[in-house]
C-alpha cells in the first residue's frame, strides 16, 4: 500500500526543521557543550562532587544526585512509569472481551522506515556512551544495553530477521579476549595484571585520556551489546 | 500557632505529595471496593483543596511578592534562595503560583465530584481516579516549582496523564486518535523544552530559576543562548496553552476526553500559560535594562498569538456541530484574551505605558485565567451532562433537554453568559479590563477583542437553542442528571456568581498579588468596591441595581400601556419557533443548530475555506505548524532583538 511520496510538499518542512536544528546547534556551540572549560567553579555539578558525601552521607555521587539532591525529580519520573502502566491498563481493561487477535498486525510503513532510520543513530549513541565512559555518565554496560535496545526494536519490527548468532558469538568472544588481552599487556609491560600502563597519555577531560580505561569500556560495550542482542533474539524463539 | 506555622512551612510540598500519595493508593483501594476507592480519591482532592486554600491565604495576604520556598531534602526547607541550597530542587510559591494553585484545586475538586457518577458505566474507574489525581499533582508541581528541570518533569507527567485520560473511552477509535495527536504534540514540545533547559544549564551550570534569573541579568550583554532558550520555551508553552496555530490537537483531545477530564485539561493548558509568563517575567526580568527589548519582542509575539487565537478560535467554534468541539474552540479563543492581556503588559513593560494601561491589561489577562477556568470548566461539565442524557454530541440531533434538565440549563446559562462577557458576569469584569486597556494600546486589537465576544455569545446561543429548546427528541433519556454531577457543576457556578458580584474584591485579594509577583510592581488596580481602569469603572452591584430598576420600570410600563388580551402560550403555536408539537412525517419541525448562522458563514466563505483546510486533521501538518511558529519566534528573537 505504498502511496506516492510527494517530495515537493516536504521541502518547506525540511527547510524549517533544518533552521530550528541549526539554531539550536549554534546555541549549543556557543555554550561550548562538552568542553572541559565550560564547567564553572560554582556549578551544580561541581558542588555535587565536592559536597555530596558530606551532605548526604552517600559515597556514590550518582546515587546522591538521583535519590537525594534531585530526589523530587526521580519521584516525578517514577510517576511517569506509573502513568504508563496505569494508562495502558485503562486502555487494555476497557477492550471488548473475546477480542483475541492471534495474528500480529504487520508493522506499517512508518514503523519500518522509521526503524531503518533510527537504528544507526541508536547504535551510534550507544557507541558514544561507551567511548565517553571515562568522561561522562554511562560506560560500557550502559552503552552496550543501548545498542541491544536498538536491535530489540529491529527484531520487533522485522520479526522475520534472523539474528546472526555466529557473528554475535564471535564479537562476544573477541571483546572478552581483548579485555583479557589488555590485562595481559599490563602484566607484560607494567608487571601487574590490568595495569593502566598508558595512563599518562592525553589530558584529563579529553577523549584521549585515562589510558586503557576507554579501551576496556569499548570492549565491554561490544561484549554487552552482543550478549544482550543474542539474548533478546533467543527469547523471540525460533532458531537457537 | 506553632502548628499553623509548621503547616504553612510544609504546605508547598504537601499540596503535591497528598494527591500523589492518594493517586498511588487509589488502584489498591479499588481492589477492595469501588465505593471506597472513589471515597478515597474524593478525600485526596478535598484534603489538597483545603491545604491549598490555607497556603494561598497565607501567601496572598502577604501581598504576593513574598516567596514561600520549600527546598527538598535540605535541613531547613525555608532557607532563602539562591543560597547554599541552590543545588537542590525547590518550590517557590509566590502570589502567582498560589493564584494558579487555587484554580487547579478548585476545578479538580468539581471534576472529581462530578466524575463519581459520570464514569460509573465504564470499566477502569480505578485508573481514571488515579490519573485525575496525578494531573492535579502535576499541575500544581508545574506552577510551584522553582527549578527548570523539575518544570519539565511535571510538564511530562501532566501530558502523559492527560493522554491516558483522553483514551478512557477506548471503545471509540476517535479517542485513540485524539490522544495520539496530543501525545505526539506534547512530546515534541517537551523535548524542545528539554533542549532549552539544557541550553541554560550548559551556559550557567544551574537549574534554579531564581539563580538563573540573576545570572542572565548579570551578563554584560544578552547572549544568543538566552534568546534562543526564551524563544524555544515561549513556543512550547504557547503550544501547551493551545494558542493558534499550534492548537490543532486541542479540539481533538478536548472533544474525545470525558467531560470532567476536559475541565482539568483547561487547567493544564493554563499551567502552560503560567509557565510562559513565569519564564518571561521572572527568568528574564531581573535586569530590565538588559532584557527590555527581549521582553517587548516577547510581548508582541504573545499579542499576535493572542489575537490570532481569539479570532480563529471563535470563528471555528461558530461552525462546529459537535458540542464539545465547539467548546474546545472557545477554550482556544478565550486563551487568546489571556495572552493578549498579559502580552500588552509585556510589550510595554518598564515603559511609561505600563503604568498607564499595561498593568490594567495584565490584571485583566490574569483575572481572566481564573474566570476562564471556572466558566469553561462549568461549560464542559454541562456539556458532559447533556451528552450523558442525550447520548449524542451532535447539536443537530439533540433538543428539548431544557424540559427535564432545568438545573443543568441554569448552570449552562451562567457559564454561557460568563464566557460571552455579558455584564454582570465575572467574564465581563476581566474582559472589561482587557478591552479598556488594549483599546488604549491599539484600538484595532481592542475592537477585535469585542467582536470576538459577540461571536462567542452567538455560538452559545446556538448551543442553548439546539440542546435545551425545541421538542424532546424521542430517543433521549428523561430526567435530570445524578446529584454528584449537579454538585460538581454547582461548585463552579457558585464561584462564578460570587466572583461576578464582587470583582474588585477578587482583583484586590487574588489578582493583584499575582501581578505583583510577576512584575515586582507593587501597585494595585482597585482600591474600592469599583474596578477603575483610568477611563471607565465597573461595579456589578450598581449595575444589578440599575438592571433591576429598569426591569421594574419596563414591567410597569407594559402593565399600564401594554396590549391586553394575550393568552399564554399563544406565541408558541407558530411553527419553527422553539419547537411546537407540530409534526411532519412524524418528525418534529426544528431548525438544526448548525443552520442558525448559515448566512453569516456563507458570506465569509472566502475566509472559512482556507481556514478549514488548515485544520486538516493530519498530525504531520500539525507538527509542521509548530515548527514554523518556532522558526518565526526564533527569527524575531535573533533578528529583531539586539
Amino acid at each position: 500500500m505504498m502511496e506516492r511520496y510527494d517530495i515537493h510538499r516536504s521541502i518547506p518542512a525540511i527547510l524549517l526543521a533544518l533552521m530550528v536544528a541549526a539554531t539550536i546547534f549554534y546555541a549549543f556551540v556557543e555554550v561550548g557543550f562538552g568542553e572541559p572549560e565550560v564547567d564553572k567553579e560554582d556549578s551544580v555539578s561541581n558542588r555535587f562532587i565536592s559536597n555530596s558525601t558530606q551532605e548526604t552521607g552517600s559515597s556514590n555521587f550518582v546515587t546522591a544526585v538521583v535519590v537525594n539532591y534531585r530526589g523530587f525529580d526521580t519521584l516525578g519520573e517514577v510517576t511517569v512509569l506509573f502513568l504508563a502502566s496505569a494508562g495502558m491498563g485503562a486502555i487494555v481493561s476497557a477492550l471488548p472481551a473475546g477480542d483475541k487477535r492471534k495474528r500480529p498486525i504487520p508493522p506499517s510503513l512508518i514503523l519500518t522506515a522509521g526503524t531503518r532510520l533510527v537504528l544507526p543513530l541508536i547504535i551510534l549513541f550507544g557507541a558514544y556512551v561507551f567511548v565517553h565512559g571515562h568522561l561522562s555518565p554511562g560506560g560500557g554496560f550502559q552503552g552496550g544495553v543501548i545498542i541491544a535496545s536498538g536491535l530489540l526494536l529491529y527484531i520487533v519490527i522485522f520479526p522475520e530477521w534472523k539474528a546472526p548468532h555466529k557473528a554475535l558469538a564471535l564479537s562476544e568472544s573477541l571483546a572478552g579476549l581483548s579485555f583479557a588481552g589488555i590485562g595481559i599487556i599490563g602484566l607484560a609491560v607494567g608487571g601487574i595484571f590490568l595495569d593502566n600502563v598508558i595512563s599518562g597519555l592525553g589530558e584529563a577531560g579529553m577523549l584521549v585520556s585515562a589510558g586503557l580505561i576507554p579501551l576496556i569500556y569499548i570492549a565491554i560495550g561490544i561484549k554487552v551489546g552482543a550478549e544482550m542482542t543474542g539474548l533478546v533474539a533467543r527469547m523471540k524463539g525460533g532458531d537457537a | 500557632m506553632t502548628f499553623y506555622n509548621h503547616l504553612i512551612e510544609q504546605a508547598p510540598a504537601m499540596v503535591v505529595a497528598i494527591p500523589l500519595l492518594f493517586a498511588f493508593a487509589t488502584p489498591l483501594l479499588f481492589k477492595f471496593s469501588a465505593k471506597f476507592g472513589k471515597f478515597w480519591a474524593l478525600l485526596g482532592v478535598f484534603a489538597t483543596t483545603v491545604l491549598m486554600y490555607v497556603l494561598a491565604w497565607d501567601v496572598l495576604s502577604e501581598g504576593g511578592d513574598v516567596v514561600n520556598t520549600y527546598i527538598f531534602g535540605a535541613e531547613n526547607t525555608q532557607l532563602p534562595l539562591p543560597g547554599d541550597n541552590v543545588v537542590r530542587i525547590s518550590f517557590a510559591v509566590d502570589g502567582m503560583s498560589a493564584f494558579m494553585g487555587l484554580i487547579m484545586v478548585t476545578v479538580s475538586l468539581a471534576a472529581i465530584i462530578y466524575s463519581i457518577s459520570f464514569v460509573k458505566k465504564y470499566t477502569g474507574n480505578a485508573k481514571f481516579f488515579a490519573l485525575m489525581l496525578l494531573v492535579l499533582a502535576a499541575n500544581i508541581g508545574m506552577v510551584f516549582t522553582g527549578d527548570l528541570f523539575n518544570l519539565f518533569v511535571w510538564f511530562e507527567v501532566s501530558s502523559i496523564a492527560l493522554c491516558g485520560l483522553t483514551v478512557f473511552r477506548s471503545e471509540r477509535g476517535e479517542a485513540f486518535e485524539g490522544a495520539a495527536k496530543y501525545l505526539i504534540y506534547s512530546t515534541i514540545a517537551g523535548l524542545i523544552l528539554l533542549f532549552s533547559v539544557g541550553l541554560l544549564y550548559g551556559q550557567y551550570g544551574h537549574l534554579n530559576i531564581k539563580f538563573l534569573s540573576e545570572a542572565i541579568g548579570g551578563n554584560a550583554e544578552l547572549l544568543m543562548v538566552d534568546k534562543v532558550a526564551l524563544g524555544l520555551m515561549m513556543t512550547v508553552f504557547a503550544l501547551k496553552a493551545g494558542a493558534v496555530p499550534m492548537h490543532m490537537a486541542t479540539p481533538d483531545a478536548y472533544s474525545e476526553a470525558p467531560a470532567p477530564v476536559t475541565a482539568i485539561f483547561v487547567t493544564a493548558s493554563q499551567a502552560g500559560l503560567y509557565a510562559m509568563f513565569r519564564m518571561v517575567f521572572t527568568l528574564y526580568g531581573s535586569n530590565i535594562h538588559l532584557t527590555i527589548d527581549l521582553l517587548h519582542a516577547a510581548g508582541w509575539i504573545v499579542i499576535i498569538l493572542g489575537v490570532v487565537s481569539m479570532f480563529v478560535g471563535v470563528t471555528m467554534a461558530l461552525v462546529q456541530k459537535d458540542i464539545k468541539r465547539l467548546m474546545a474552540y472557545h477554550a482556544i479563543s478565550q486563551t487568546g484574551y489571556m495572552l493578549l492581556g498579559v502580552g500588552v503588559g509585556m510589550a510595554v513593560y518598564a515603559t511609561g505605558g505600563f503604568d498607564e494601561f499595561g498593568r490594567t491589561a495584565m490584571t485583566g489577562g490574569i483575572f481572566h485565567i481564573f474566570n476562564h477556568a471556572m466558566y469553561k470548566g462549568l461549560l464542559f461539565l454541562t456539556a458532559g451532562a447533556i451528552i450523558y442524557k442525550a447520548g449524542t454530541r451532535d447539536l443537530n440531533k439533540m433538543g428539548g433537554l431544557g424540559r427535564d434538565m432545568k438545573l443543568t440549563a441554569l448552570f449552562f446559562i451562567i457559564g454561557a453568559l460568563a464566557i460571552s462577557g455579558i455584564p454582570p458576569m465575572n467574564g465581563f469584569a476581566s474582559k472589561f479590563l482587557i478591552y479598556e486597556s488594549v483599546f488604549k494600546f491599539n484600538p484595532i486589537i481592542g475592537a477585535i477583542a469585542m467582536l470576538v465576544s459577540l461571536l462567542t455569545l452567538a455560538s452559545f446561543v446556538k448551543v442553548f437553542y439546539s440542546a435545551f429548546m425545541g421538542p424532546r427528541m424521542k430517543e433521549m433519556a428523561r430526567g435530570e442528571v445524578p446529584a454528584p454531577m449537579l454538585m460538581g457543576m454547582a461548585v463552579l457556578a457558585g464561584i462564578i456568581l460570587v466572583f461576578s458580584m464582587a470583582p474588585s474584591l477578587v482583583v484586590r485579594s487574588l489578582v493583584d498579588p499575582a501581578v505583583n509577583a510577576l512584575t515586582g510592581d507593587g501597585g494595585t488596580t482597585s482600591t474600592s468596591l469599583t474596578l477603575f481602569t483610568g477611563h471607565g469603572a465597573w461595579n456589578a452591584v450598581v449595575f444589578m441595581g440599575a438592571m433591576i430598576s429598569a426591569t421594574i420600570i419596563a414591567v410597569m410600563i407594559r402593565s399600564f400601556f401594554g396590549k391586553k388580551g394575550m393568552t399564554p402560550r399563544e406565541e408558541g403555536k407558530k411553527p419553527y419557533l422553539f419547537g411546537n408539537p407540530t409534526e411532519i412525517d412524524g418528525r418534529p419541525i426544528v431548525v438544526p443548530g448548525s443552520n442558525l448562522y448559515w448566512g453569516f458563514t456563507k458570506a465569509l466563505d472566502r475566509y472559512y475555506k482556507p481556514v478549514e483546510k488548515f485544520h486538516s486533521g493530519i498530525i504531520n501538518e500539525y507538527v509542521f505548524w509548530f515548527v514554523s511558529t518556532l522558526v518565526l519566534v526564533l527569527l524575531v528573537m535573533l533578528a529583531w532583538v539586539r
